[in-house]
């Protein structure tokens, strides 16, 4: 038998990854199976179908038809949607009702570093989606230059930009707020409405200003324009692109920030 | 009056495993009545079969004089069961959970309410009336899900492994709210694997082992007719080889001890150290229900 | 009757304190109705329905009115329904009492129906303020949504009877997804070749919002006859499927 080493640093993170993939190992099929319909089906429905009452004026859109413009879109927006909900059922579910993450407090890890390595494994689950997605974008020949292969690191930043504070969320919602009460809420009345506002159906000036100005502040919107951007070669300028990636960026830094608080929290007690 | 409980070679079947094969059993009115045994003896599936929700695969069962087959509603009607996990309704408060039950039974709002706030008394509870169910402790639960069985002034009441989970002092409050049932007349079944609980609570026991009945009878004509008064219990160190053959007493070997069944311990006790076979520990005690079972079965209850 | 009517009184009570999970999902076509029917709205030129051109909220309000019953029968009958029937157990302790599995199954299919109903109506009555409803048939609606809702609650109930783990929920929604995005809700089937269309009118929801749909624009049609017929059928087999399963698993 060999001795346990002393596990520090970034391994402790490896480790923490490998729980993690073993646990995603055994749903692998059906969770990736449930992650991609998801957005095939709006693909189908809404770009293709709607799609036909739209084409005509999908010159306005910028596009040569409906689906180019939605296909790229839905990849961020689907980001968002599956990073939210892990980060409500799956987080919750991971932090107090079967006691995963309880347990790993009486490892080397510590909970801050938890947190991270949380976060970032919601980010690599959006990217396993998204590249995916983008093979099925490939085959209905909506790939329009080879930069859509930086689309999936996009989606998992637009992923980890909302699993970051929803994650927070949860940590202080089940230990001093609301439980999982809170959840279908936060997902209906919350990430619905943004999956419809963010620009993956329509430009979102066509919002009430209101509600275009919310849709720029949250940072679903900068996935999706930087992904269309990608995806279809329109070449988005080096300033506007490094404007989206920091917005992403500093949601996520907020996030965690918070989240290693309301993780300590949830755990160190 | 009919008899609370009878049963002609009652036999459950689940494919190809036999569950319960072919008891007998009477439990008379008033009487408290316990089924001992391991886990996986049985116990449950009767139980089942007795509260109406299992239908027997054979042999005759009735229930307050009723047929469980087909008089399923009014056998529920006049019977509580609680169940082994407690099978409590989490999304409401602990008063809630004895209000709804009511209704269940025919009460009217008013009557469960009142009837609730009774059986909270009943079960200590009152200070809990408004928390919610998981905020309770495991003993808190059991005398809930006990109080809820209450609802309906049952002539029976079926409890499926009461104490299982429980820490002593919340067995030994229950046990006094199960024997203020008895006092009132109410008839009890329940099923144990301790047999401290089956001595406590039962005027008559039946012992089940592997899906079938291996004994029956109060707890201490039990004792009395398998085994002796008295229980020695004795180590040696491992490598000791002692022979105990001439005592001419029935022995058990049990992995860490022996046992030695004798009316008079000490006297046992006394024999050995004066030939020469002290032993490195020893202990003298009343001889329990766990020894029937071992006696009948070769095995423990409690593995 | 009664019988199964107490359990709807113990959903009520249970979300006496929680109201706010309950009413949050009224929002939800509304929402739908904005951000597709309003958004793309700008894009769409007027839809074709039975030869009137109407504008494109006027034809998606009606769909949705179909899956805001669907959805709320759906969420009943899936997640809660499973933890009550495998994890809490309220089902075994509702057996101890004169009820019957027979009373549980009607009982729990009506209260998912009334969920869903109550989300559809609510709907409902924002739309005729809206004045996107255009006939007098449309106050027949509350009862097409309450089938709606009854069929889906009927079949789900009996597909959750088959879920393991929560983690088969991710199959569950796999399948009603599709439904949702496909079923003409947001578009007319002759969007659809040829071939495809049998296939969309063999599921469920397009019934239910071709239904709706026709008596909110007062086209009613012999295919309405077919939509409420393919609707019962559903209620009743959904429903034996249902209580025959879950005596399976609550009464062996």
């Amino acid at each position: 038998m060999t001795a346990p080493v002393a596990v520090t640093g970034p391994r402790v993170l490896l480790h923490f990854w490998e729980h993690q993939f073993i646990r995603f190992r055994k749903t692998f099929r059906s969770t990736i199976t449930a992650g991609l319909v998801g957005p095939l089906m709006y693909l189908l429905g809404i770009g293709i179908g709607l799609g036909t009452q739209v084409d005509a004026r999908a010159a306005e859109l910028g596009t040569d038809s409906y689906v180019d413009y939605v296909g790229p879109g839905l990849m961020a927006a689907s980001a968002m949607q599956l990073a939210a909900s892990e980060s409500l059922w799956q987080t919750g579910g991971l932090l107090r009702w079967r006691g995963v993450y309880v347990s790993i407090t009486s490892t080397p890890l510590a909970i801050t570093q938890l947190f991270v390595g949380h976060v970032a494994w919601i980010g690599f689950r959006t990217f396993v989606s998204a590249v995916m997605y983008l093979i099925v974008l490939l085959a209905f020949g909506i790939v329009g230059s080879p930069l859509a292969l930086l689309a999936p690191v996009v989606a998992a930043l637009t992923g980890m930009a909302f699993a970051a504070p929803i994650s927070a969320w949860t940590g202080w919602s089940m230990s001093k707020g609301p439980g999982e009460q809170s959840f279908p809420m936060i997902l209906r009345l919350g990430i619905i409405p943004l999956f419809l506002f963010s620009g993956a159906f329509y430009p979102i000036e066509q919002l009430p200003i209101v509600l275009e100005w919310i849709a720029r502040v949250v940072p679903v919107w900068h996935g999706v324009e930087l992904i269309r951007a990608l995806i279809l070669g329109e070449g988005v300028g080096l300033l506007a692109g490094l404007g989206h990636v920091a917005v992403l960026l500093s949601y996520t830094a907020a996030g965690i920030a918070v989240g290693q608080r309301t993780f300590v929290r949830v755990l160190g007690s | 009056m009919a008899m609370a409980v009878e049963a002609r070679s009652l036999t459950k079947r689940f494919g190809e495993f036999t569950a319960v094969d072919g008891i007998d059993l009477t439990v008379e009115r008033g009487e408290s009545f316990a089924m001992l045994g391991p886990n996986g003896a049985g116990k449950s599936s009767t139980m089942r079969m007795i509260s109406t929700v299992s239908p027997a695969t054979s042999g005759q069962l009735s229930v307050l004089g009723l047929d469980p087959a087909t008089d399923g509603q009014a056998i529920r009607s006049r019977m509580g069961v609680v169940a082994q996990d407690d099978n409590l309704d989490d999304a409401l408060t602990v008063r809630e959970n004895i209000m709804i039950y009511g209704r269940y039974f025919g009460l009217s709002w008013a009557a469960a309410r009142s009837k609730a706030d009774e059986l909270l008394q009943f079960a200590q509870l009152e200070d809990r009336s408004g928390a919610q169910v998981n905020s309770l402790s495991g003993g808190m639960k059991r005398r809930l899900a006990i109080a809820r069985a209450l609802v309906n002034d049952p002539d029976l009441v079926l409890l499926d492994e009461p104490t299982t989970g429980l820490d002593p002092q919340a067995r030994h409050l229950l046990w006094e709210r199960l024997y203020q049932l008895k006092e009132r007349g109410v008839t009890l079944v329940l099923t144990t694997h301790y047999m401290d609980e089956a001595e406590q609570l039962s005027d008559r026991l039946v012992v089940m082992d592997q899906a079938r009945i291996v004994a029956e009878g109060s707890p201490s004509s039990l004792i009395a007719e398998h085994v002796s008064k008295e229980v020695l219990e004795i180590r040696y160190p491992a490598e000791a080889n002692v022979d105990l053959a001439d005592l001419g007493l029935r022995t058990e070997e049990l992995a860490d001890r022996t046992l030695i069944y004798t009316d008079r311990g000490e006297d046992t006790l006394a024999v050995l150290v004066n030939s020469g076979r002290t032993p490195s520990s020893s202990l003298v005690r009343r001889a329990s229900l766990e020894d029937v079972f071992l006696a009948l079965t070769g095995r423990r209850l409690v593995e | 009757m009664m019988a199964s009517w107490l359990l709807v009184e113990r959903n009520l009570l249970s979300y006496r304190r929680t109201p706010a999970v309950l009413l949050s999902a009224m929002f939800e076509p509304f929402i739908f109705l904005f951000g597709l029917g309003v958004g793309l709205g700008k894009l769409i030129e007027d839809v074709e329905w039975h030869g009137d051109a109407i504008s494109y909220p006027a034809f998606v309000a009606p769909g949705l009115i179909a899956v805001a019953a669907m959805n709320g029968a759906l969420f009943e009958m899936s997640f809660n329904f499973y933890f009550k029937l495998r994890e809490s157990k309220t089902y075994d302790a509702v057996l101890a009492t004169p009820l019957s599995l027979r009373n549980v199954v009607d009982g729990e299919l009506s209260w998912a129906m009334l969920r869903g109903g109550l989300y559809s109506i609510v709907f409902l009555v924002a739309l005729a303020l809206f004045g996107l409803l255009a006939s007098w048939w449309s106050v027949l609606i509350p009862f097409a949504a309450l089938l709606v809702g009854l069929g889906f609650a009927s079949l789900a109930s009996w597909a959750t009877t088959f879920v393991r783990g929560w983690q088969d929920f991710d199959l569950f929604f796999l399948a009603t997804q599709p439904l949702f995005v496909l079923s003409t809700t947001f578009f007319a089937l002759e969007v659809y070749p040829e071939w495809a269309r049998p296939i969309v009118q063999a599921t469920p929801l397009y019934h239910g919002v071709d239904l709706i749909r026709d008596l909110a624009r007062g086209t009613l049609a012999w295919s309405s006859v077919g939509n409420v017929a393919y609707l019962c059928a559903m209620v009743a087999v959904g429903r034996a499927l249902a209580t025959r399963r879950s005596a399976q698993l609550l009464t062996t």
